[in-house]
C-alpha cells in the first residue's frame, strides 16, 4: 500500500508542473464561472435566480467528459513511450500497485479541482435565504466524487493500452461518449434495454444522486465500474511479463 | 549469483536470442560482446525481468526470474539502453522516487552517497530534463546504485558519451565491481577488455565465446608476434634468430634489418632474444609485441558467422 | 519458410471476434436471432477457420506456449472480475437502498403510504406502460417507484414495458395512455394514470379493499351506447372504467321500475327521449339516499316549450340548470366546441391543469339562485371571455348565422361542466352539457377520457380514500444581490479562480526555467 502511496504522491504532484494539467483546470474554472455568472446576471434581470447550489453541475458533468481523458492519456501511456515502464517494472513494484497509484494520482488531482468548484454553490448559498438545500449538494458532489473516479479508472485502463497518449484521449472519449448515449438504448423495453440503462454513465447520477437521493446501486455501479477497470489495466500491463 | 541456461527468446518468428548459457560470480563483472542487433539488450531485459524468455531460465541470486520475480527484482540495480528518466523531476527527486520505491531505509544518506559517488554533487536540484546525455546517463546510474544492489544489469553504459565521461564511468564501474556481481553489454572491444573480468561474446543471438578477456585474446591468436629490428641486415638476423632452440617462425619485416616472429603461446621469448642479439654484437633498435587486439579476435569469430543481422 | 499468399492469420481472427461481438450485442438489443446475428455467427465461424487454415502453426503454437497459460489465466480471471461485479450490481439492484439526503425529504413516502406498504397481504407488481417517447416521464417516476420497492420489503416489484412492443399486455391490463402505471394484486389489477404517490397509495387501497364499486348507466331512452365501438359509442368509457375495477351494467328503469340497492353510481348519457315522471322519481329518492350522479346532456335534445323533468329536477334541488344553447367561440381553431379555458381546483381536474378539454357542441350551464344550504356548487370547467352561449339555434340551423346577441346569449366564461354535493346527504352529481367528448371519438383527445373517469372516482368518493401528510416544504428564495456583489461574483468567478491558477502554472515554469 505504501508503494501506492508514493506513486499516487509523484503523479499528483507531477500534475503542478503539466501544462495540460493547468489547461485543462484553467478551462474548467474559465467555462464553470462564464455559466455562472451569466445565469447571476441574467436571473437577475429576469427576476428570477433559481436557489439552486447545482447550477455549475450539469454543465460540469459534460465537460468532465472531455478534461478526464485529458487528465489520464499520458499516465500510463507516456511511461510506455519514455520506457520508464522499464524502470517500473523491474523494479520490486507490483503491477496493481503502480496501476492504482497512477489513479490515484490522478483521482486526487480532480478532486482539487472539484473542491475548488464548491465556491459556486457558497456563492449561492450566501445569496439564498434560508440557504440552499446543503443535503441535495453534498448528494450531488459525492455522486461527482464516484462519477470521476470510475471515469478516471476508465482512462487507466485505457491508457495502459497505448504508446502514445493521443490515441489513449481519444479512446477513452470514444469509450465515455459510449457510456454517455447507451442509456438512449434503454429508453425500449426487455432485459438488453434494461440492462443498457443500467449501464448509463449519466442515468447512476442523474436519476437519484443529483436530485438528493444517494442510491447504494448507484454508488456500487460506479464502484463496480472504478475495480473492473483498473483490474484490467493491471493486466494489461501484467501480460508484458508473459506476452 | 547469475545462471542463465538455455535461454531463447523469439519475436515471432525471428529468434533474437538462442540458447545461451552462462554464470557469473559474485563480484565478478561480466562483458556481454556483440555488434548491434547481436540480442545484446535482449537478453538484459529478460535477466532484468522486464520480458520473459521463451524458453529456457535465469536465476538470479538463487530466484528464478519468471516464478519469483519480485525477490529478483529487489536484488537487481537495472540501467536500460535508453536511460528512462522523468525529464520533470529534479535529480533528487527521481533519486527519492526510485529509492521510495525500493524501500530504502535512511534515503537521504544514501541519495547524498550515491549522488557523491557518480559525481553529480553539484546538480542535484537540477532537472533532469536540462541535464546533458553524459549527465543523465550518471542518473541512470545512480538510480541502479541506490538500494545497493547485489547485482547490476548495465546495458551499454557509456553509449554516447565522450571520452573524458566514458573513462570516468568505466572507473566507476570497476570499482563498484568489487562488492558486487556486474553484467554489462557493451559493443565496444576496448571497455570489454579493460573492465571485464569475463567477457561473453554473442553475435546473431547465439554464444560465441566465453573467457577472460586476455585467455580469448590468446586463445584465438594462438601466437604472439614479436617485431625485432637490430642494426645488421635482415637475412643475418633471421639466421641468427633461428638457432635459438625454442620454436618460432620467422620471417623478414617490411625494412632492411627487421623481422617479425611468431612464438609459441605461454612463454615469452622477448627477454631470450634481446639477450642473444646483444651477444651476437648488434645493437638492438627496436623490439615489441604486436598483441592481436580483441577487434581482431571478434572479427575473426563473427565473420565465420552469416553476414545478415537480424533486428534487436 | 513456405510463401503464403496470406501471411497473416491475426486480422482474420479479430474480424471474427468483432463480428462475434457485434451479433451478440445485436441479439441482446433486439432479443431475437434475425439474419443480422445469422450472418453475423457464420461470419465469424468462417474468419476463424481461415485464420487457422492460413497459419495452423500459430494456434498450435499458441495453445502449447505459455502465452497459452498465462493469456488464458488473465481472460478466465478478467471475466471472472467483470462476472462477480454484475452479480454484487445485480442484487444491489434487486435490493435497492437509498438514503434521501433532501432537507424536505422530498423523495421520502409519507406516513400513510409506508403503513399501507408495511400490511401489504401479498405481491403487488407495479408495471409502467411507457414508450420511448416519454422516457423522461419515466425517469421521473423511477425514483418514486424504487421508494416503494424498498418500503414494501420484497413484496413490491415494478418494471416498465413498452406498449408499442407489448400491445397485448397493454391491452390486456386496459391500459390506453402513455405514460400509465398498472398495479397489479393478485388477480385484480387497476390502471392509474398521473401517477404519484398519492394516485398509487389509493390504487393500492382500492386492490387491497375489493368489493367492485357498482356503476349502471341508463338505458331505454336511445342513450349513448356503452357496448359500442363506433365513433359516438361508449365503449372506451366502458373499458375505461372497468380498468379501474369498476363493475358497469345496464339499467333499464322502465323494464325494471327500481333503482338496485348496490347502485354506487347512475350514469345518464344524452337520453334522446325524455325520462318519465316515474323514473326522474327514482332517480330523485336514490340520490336523496346519498347516491352519485352523472349527467351528461347534449345540445338541441331539449325541444322548445317542452318540460324536461330530469333538467328540472336539477334546476330546482341542485340550482343547475342546462341553458338551451350551445357554445361558440370563433377565435378558436374549434368554433362550435366548448373548450376549456380554465379548470377548478378541484379533485376532478387535479392531474390535468395542463391538459385541455374540448367538447363539440355543448350546452353551456348556469347556477341559478339558491339560498344558504346544504349543496356545494363548483363551475369545474369554463371557457374563455371570447365564447358565448348561441341561444338561437333556429337562424344558425337555417342560415348559419352565428352572432353574439347580447338580450338572449350569454357571454363567457361559460360553465360546462358542473360538479354538487349535498353535504348532508352525501350525495354527489356532476353534470356535462355535452356526451361527446367522451364517445369513442374523442374519449384519447388531450383530457376528455380523464375528466369523465375522474368525475366517476369523484362522485363514487374514490378519490381522496387516504390523504397523505403534506411534506413541509422550503421556500427558498435568491435575495437579489447588489450591483457591487454582482462585481464582486464576477471578479472572482472569471478573473481570480483562472487567473491564479494562470499565475501559479506560470511562476511553477519561470521557476524551472531558471533552475539549471
Amino acid at each position: 500500500m505504501r508503494t501506492v502511496f508514493i506513486i499516487a504522491k509523484r503523479e499528483f504532484r507531477l500534475f503542478f508542473v503539466s501544462p495540460a494539467a493547468y489547461s485543462v483546470s484553467v478551462m474548467i474554472f474559465l467555462i464553470l464561472g462564464g455559466i455562472f455568472f451569466i445565469n447571476i446576471y441574467f436571473g437577475l434581470r429576469g427576476g428570477q435566480i433559481a436557489p439552486d447550489g447545482r447550477m455549475v453541475i450539469s454543465p460540469l458533468v459534460t465537460i468532465l467528459l472531455f478534461a478526464t481523458p485529458a487528465i489520464t492519456m499520458r499516465l500510463l501511456a507516456d511511461e510506455q513511450r519514455m520506457g520508464t515502464i522499464e524502470l517500473l517494472l523491474t523494479s520490486p513494484v507490483r503491477i496493481w500497485e503502480l496501476v492504482v497509484g497512477k489513479w490515484l494520482g490522478a483521482t486526487g488531482f480532480m478532486m482539487l479541482i472539484l473542491g475548488v468548484t464548491w465556491i459556486y454553490p457558497i456563492i449561492i448559498h450566501r445569496m439564498t435565504n434560508p440557504g440552499i438545500d446543503q443535503g441535495v449538494l453534498i448528494a450531488a458532489y459525492l455522486g461527482l466524487v464516484f462519477m470521476i473516479s470510475a471515469m478516471l479508472a476508465i482512462g487507466t485502463f485505457i491508457s495502459s493500452l497505448f504508446n502514445n497518449p493521443i490515441p489513449a484521449f481519444f479512446i477513452t472519449l470514444t469509450l465515455m461518449l459510449f457510456l454517455w448515449i447507451i442509456g438512449g438504448l434503454g429508453s425500449g423495453s426487455g432485459t438488453a434495454s434494461e440492462i443498457a440503462s443500467n449501464l448509463s454513465f449519466v442515468a447512476h447520477y442523474y436519476d437519484n444522486l443529483y436530485r438528493g437521493v444517494i442510491d447504494l446501486g448507484d454508488l456500487v455501479y460506479y464502484m463496480s465500474l472504478t475495480i473492473i477497470s483498473l483490474f484490467l489495466g493491471t493486466q494489461v500491463l501484467e501480460s508484458r511479463r508473459w506476452r | 549469483m547469475i545462471k542463465v541456461e538455455g535461454l531463447t527468446k523469439f519475436y515471432g518468428d525471428f529468434p533474437a536470442i538462442q540458447d545461451l548459457t552462462f554464470n557469473a560470480k559474485r563480484g565478478e563483472i561480466l562483458g556481454f560482446l556483440g555488434p548491434n542487433a547481436a540480442g545484446k539488450t535482449t537478453t538484459m531485459r529478460i535477466l532484468a525481468g522486464y520480458m520473459p524468455p521463451s524458453s529456457g531460465s535465469v536465476r538470479i541470486a538463487g530466484f528464478d526470474v519468471l516464478e519469483e520475480s519480485l525477490e529478483v527484482r529487489r536484488r537487481i540495480g537495472y540501467l536500460p539502453e535508453t536511460v528512462p528518466l522523468y525529464p520533470e523531476m529534479s535529480i533528487w527527486e527521481y533519486l527519492e522516487y526510485m529509492g521510495s520505491l525500493r524501500k530504502v531505509d535512511n534515503l537521504d544518506k544514501r541519495i547524498d552517497a550515491v549522488i557523491d559517488e557518480v559525481n553529480l554533487g553539484d546538480r542535484e536540484r537540477s532537472y533532469i530534463g536540462n541535464l546533458s546525455k553524459g549527465l543523465r546517463q550518471r542518473v541512470g546510474l545512480a538510480q541502479a546504485l541506490i538500494h545497493q544492489p547485489e547485482v547490476l544489469i548495465l546495458d551499454e553504459p557509456t553509449i554516447g558519451l565522450d571520452p573524458a565521461q566514458i573513462i570516468e564511468v568505466r572507473e566507476l564501474i570497476q570499482g563498484l565491481g568489487q562488492e558486487r556481481t556486474i553484467l554489462l553489454s557493451t559493443h565496444i572491444l576496448t571497455e570489454a577488455q579493460q573492465i571485464c573480468d569475463r567477457v561473453i561474446i554473442i553475435n546473431k543471438g547465439r554464444m560465441v565465446a566465453e573467457d577472460t578477456p586476455e585467455n580469448l585474446q590468446s586463445q584465438i591468436a594462438g601466437a604472439t608476434k614479436i617485431i625485432v629490428r637490430a642494426s645488421s641486415e635482415t637475412r643475418e638476423l633471421v639466421e641468427l634468430i633461428e638457432t635459438m632452440p625454442q620454436k618460432m617462425d620467422v620471417i623478414a619485416g617490411d625494412s632492411e634489418g627487421e623481422v617479425m616472429i611468431s612464438a609459441a603461446p605461454g612463454l615469452d621469448i622477448r627477454p631470450l632474444l634481446a639477450r642473444k642479439i646483444l651477444d651476437a654484437g648488434l645493437d638492438l633498435l627496436e623490439l615489441r609485441t604486436t598483441g592481436i587486439s580483441l577487434e581482431e579476435i571478434f572479427l575473426q569469430l563473427t565473420q565465420s558467422e552469416d553476414k545478415d543481422e537480424g533486428e534487436e | 519458410m513456405k510463401k503464403r499468399l496470406l501471411s497473416n492469420s491475426v486480422p482474420f481472427y479479430i474480424l471474427g471476434i468483432t463480428s462475434l461481438l457485434v451479433s451478440a450485442s445485436w441479439y441482446a438489443i433486439n432479443q431475437l436471432v434475425d439474419v443480422g446475428v445469422t450472418v453475423g455467427i457464420a461470419l465469424t465461424v468462417i474468419l476463424l477457420v481461415i485464420g487457422y487454415a492460413i497459419d495452423p502453426q500459430r494456434v498450435k503454437g499458441w495453445l502449447r506456449g505459455r502465452q497459452a497459460k498465462y493469456g488464458s489465466n488473465a481472460l478466465v480471471l478478467s471475466l471472472a472480475v467483470i462476472g462477480i461485479f454484475a452479480v454484487i450490481n445485480y442484487i444491489v439492484y434487486d435490493n435497492p437502498k437509498q438514503w434521501d439526503l433532501t432537507e424536505d425529504q422530498e423523495y421520502t413516502l409519507s406516513p400513510e403510504t409506508r403503513v399501507i406498504l408495511e400490511e401489504l397481504p401479498e405481491q403487488v407488481n407495479i408495471i409502467g406502460f411507457y414508450t420511448p417517447s416519454v422516457s423522461a416521464a419515466r425517469d421521473n417516476i423511477r425514483p418514486l417507484l424504487d421508494q416503494f420497492q424498498i418500503l414494501g420489503a420484497g413484496k413490491l416489484n415494478y418494471n416498465f414495458i413498452d406498449p408499442l412492443e407489448n400491445p397485448f399486455m397493454a391491452e390486456q391490463y386496459g391500459v390506453s395512455r402513455d405514460a400509465s402505471l398498472v398495479v397489479a394484486f393478485g388477480d385484480s389489477s387497476e390502471v392509474v394514470e398521473f401517477a404519484s404517490e398519492q394516485r398509487i397509495a389509493e390504487a393500492m387501497i382500492r386492490l387491497m379493499n375489493p368489493g367492485e364499486s357498482q356503476i349502471y348507466y341508463l338505458a331505454g331512452h336511445s342513450e349513448r351506447d356503452f357496448e359500442s365501438n363506433e365513433a359516438s359509442g361508449y365503449g372506451r368509457v366502458r373499458s375505461a372504467l372497468e380498468a379501474r375495477n369498476y363493475a358497469i351494467s345496464e339499467l333499464n328503469l322502465i323494464v325494471n321500475a327500481q333503482i338496485p340497492a348496490d347502485t354506487d353510481l347512475l350514469l345518464i348519457a344524452a337520453p334522446q327521449v325524455q325520462l318519465t315522471e316515474g323514473e326522474v322519481e327514482l332517480v330523485k329518492e336514490y340520490l336523496a339516499a346519498g347516491g352519485s350522479l352523472i349527467v351528461l346532456s347534449e345540445p338541441g335534445l331539449n325541444i322548445e316549450g317542452e318540460e324536461d323533468l330530469l333538467e328540472d329536477y336539477l334546476t330546482t334541488d341542485w340550482g343547475i340548470e342546462l341553458r338551451n344553447d350551445f357554445v361558440v367561440d370563433l377565435t378558436s381553431s374549434l368554433r362550435l366546441s366548448g373548450i376549456s379555458a380554465q379548470y377548478a381546483m378541484h379533485p376532478i381536474t387535479e392531474d390535468i391543469q395542463n391538459l385541455v378539454t374540448f367538447f363539440p357542441s355543448i350546452r353551456s350551464i348556469r347556477f341559478s339562485e339558491m339560498g344558504e344550504g346544504t349543496i356545494n356548487r363548483v363551475e369545474l370547467v369554463l371557457t374563455s371571455e371570447q365564447s358565448w352561449g348561441e341561444s338561437d339555434l333556429q337562424s344558425f340551423n337555417e342560415q348559419g348565422v352565428l352572432e353574439y346577441d347580447e338580450e338572449s346569449d350569454a357571454l363567457g366564461p361559460l360553465v360546462l361542466v358542473a360538479t354538487a354535493e349535498n353535504n348532508v346527504q352525501g350525495s354527489r352529481i356532476v353534470v356535462f352539457g355535452d356526451s361527446d367528448f367522451a364517445s369513442n371519438g374523442f374519449f384519447f383527445e388531450l383530457g376528455n377520457g380523464d375528466l369523465l373517469i375522474n368525475s366517476v372516482d369523484w362522485a363514487i368518493g374514490n378519490d381522496q380514500l387516504i390523504s397523505l401528510t403534506s411534506k413541509p416544504s422550503t421556500q427558498r428564495f435568491v435575495v437579489p444581490p447588489s450591483n457591487q456583489t454582482i462585481w464582486i461574483i464576477l471578479i472572482l468567478t472569471l478573473f481570480v479562480i483562472p487567473g491564479s491558477v494562470i499565475f501559479f502554472g506560470v511562476m511553477v515554469w519561470w521557476q524551472r526555467r531558471n533552475t539549471r
